[in-house]
């Protein structure tokens, strides 16, 4: 006990010591973001940050994601391979959360899609927006008003890797059609972004609720 | 003392607590939690660290804003990953908490529980 609290204590005094003497003006890549932002078509930072200027750190961050699944699946013991994760579905949801998983969905796929969408210009993005749509899946999951898909489901595999394969192949393409490896054309960049960000968020959308729902617990149906 | 210092230097705190617990707390579970606030805690600074770098018209410096958003859902997936591992030990083994008087090896009698 006594070891932990010695241990922790020159950590967190570092630490705000660090926080109390940041420097004034501080270091920052904000000038050049801007200044290369009007490139990009986009006028939200961060998604440029994103999509653009850092694009291929998120896109083998998407493939964690994927990583992450694979080794959740990987947990299955032989006989559930290819079945469905999750415990059967009970005859009778749950009232309460079978109101809420109900009455909430309709509003949040709208609200996952347009802050998705508005990601270009405003605040939010293809994380943001996938991470609500994942919720509104994950409570119609936990009311057990819908069933996880099989892991053996083609549509399943290929809504999970649809992000990063799609953002690779545009990298990939930027080799012929503009500068280089992750390279937008000139002009057609914004369209090319929002076109990478529709399938980031389809397969954040995904991704979350399958690593919730853990690893496959019943027989494939045959 | 302006909020964003207040922030920052909660985000220290959460740092220490989260390492205080991870070194500490036996049980897996826990430790993924006290992991967790770490985790926390340096989003908490990056997002500190992101606003004091203010400048050309941005409220906040984009780049490390960015990074928090790819950081929390690895963090998400690497959290969710470790409670997988968890439960699948649990159904293996049925206990998930270390013996904290096991010696090196495995057991003499081959019995795990």
């Amino acid at each position: 006990m006594l070891l932990g609290f010695r241990s922790l204590r020159p950590v967190t005094l570092a630490l705000a010591g660090v926080v109390l003497s940041l420097p004034d003006p501080a270091p920052t890549l904000a000038p050049e973001a801007a200044q290369n932002l009007p490139g990009t078509g986009l006028g939200n930072p961060i998604t440029a940050v994103l999509i653009a200027f850092r694009s291929f750190d998120t896109m083998l961050e998407k493939v964690v994601l994927v990583l992450a699944v694979v080794g959740v699946w990987s947990l299955a013991p032989d006989r559930y391979w290819g079945g469905a994760p999750g415990a059967p579905r009970a005859a009778r949801p749950e009232s309460t959360l079978a109101f809420l998983a109900q009455l909430l969905p309709p509003f949040g796929i709208l609200i996952g899609i347009h802050i998705f969408w508005v990601g270009a210009d405003e605040p939010g993005g293809a994380f943001q927006g996938g991470a609500i749509l994942a919720a509104m899946w994950m409570i119609t999951m936990m009311a057990r008003l819908t069933e996880a898909p099989p892991v053996s489901s083609i549509w399943l595999r290929l809504a999970l890797i649809a992000g990063p394969a799609v953002f690779l192949a545009t990298g990939v393409a930027g080799v012929a059609m503009a500068s280089g490896f992750f390279a937008y054309p000139a002009g057609f960049a914004k369209p090319l972004i929002l076109f990478i960000e529709v399938f980031m968020t389809l397969s954040i959308a995904v991704t979350l609720p399958m690593l919730v729902a853990g690893p496959p617990r019943r027989l494939p149906r045959r | 003392m302006s909020a964003a210092t207040l922030a920052g230097l909660i985000g220290a705190a959460l740092v220490g607590l989260g390492l205080y617990g991870l070194i500490t707390n036996p049980q897996p579970l826990r430790k993924i939690l006290a992991f967790n606030l770490i985790g926390s805690g340096v989003f908490l600074l990056f997002g500190i660290i992101a606003r004091k770098g203010a400048a050309a018209g941005f409220v906040a410096d984009p780049v490390p804003q960015a990074m928090v958003i790819t950081g929390i859902v690895v963090a998400f997936s690497a959290s969710a990953l470790a409670i997988a591992l968890v439960l699948r030990l649990f159904q293996e083994t049925g206990r998930v908490t270390p013996r904290p008087d096991a010696s090196a090896g495995p057991p003499a009698n081959g019995a795990d529980t």
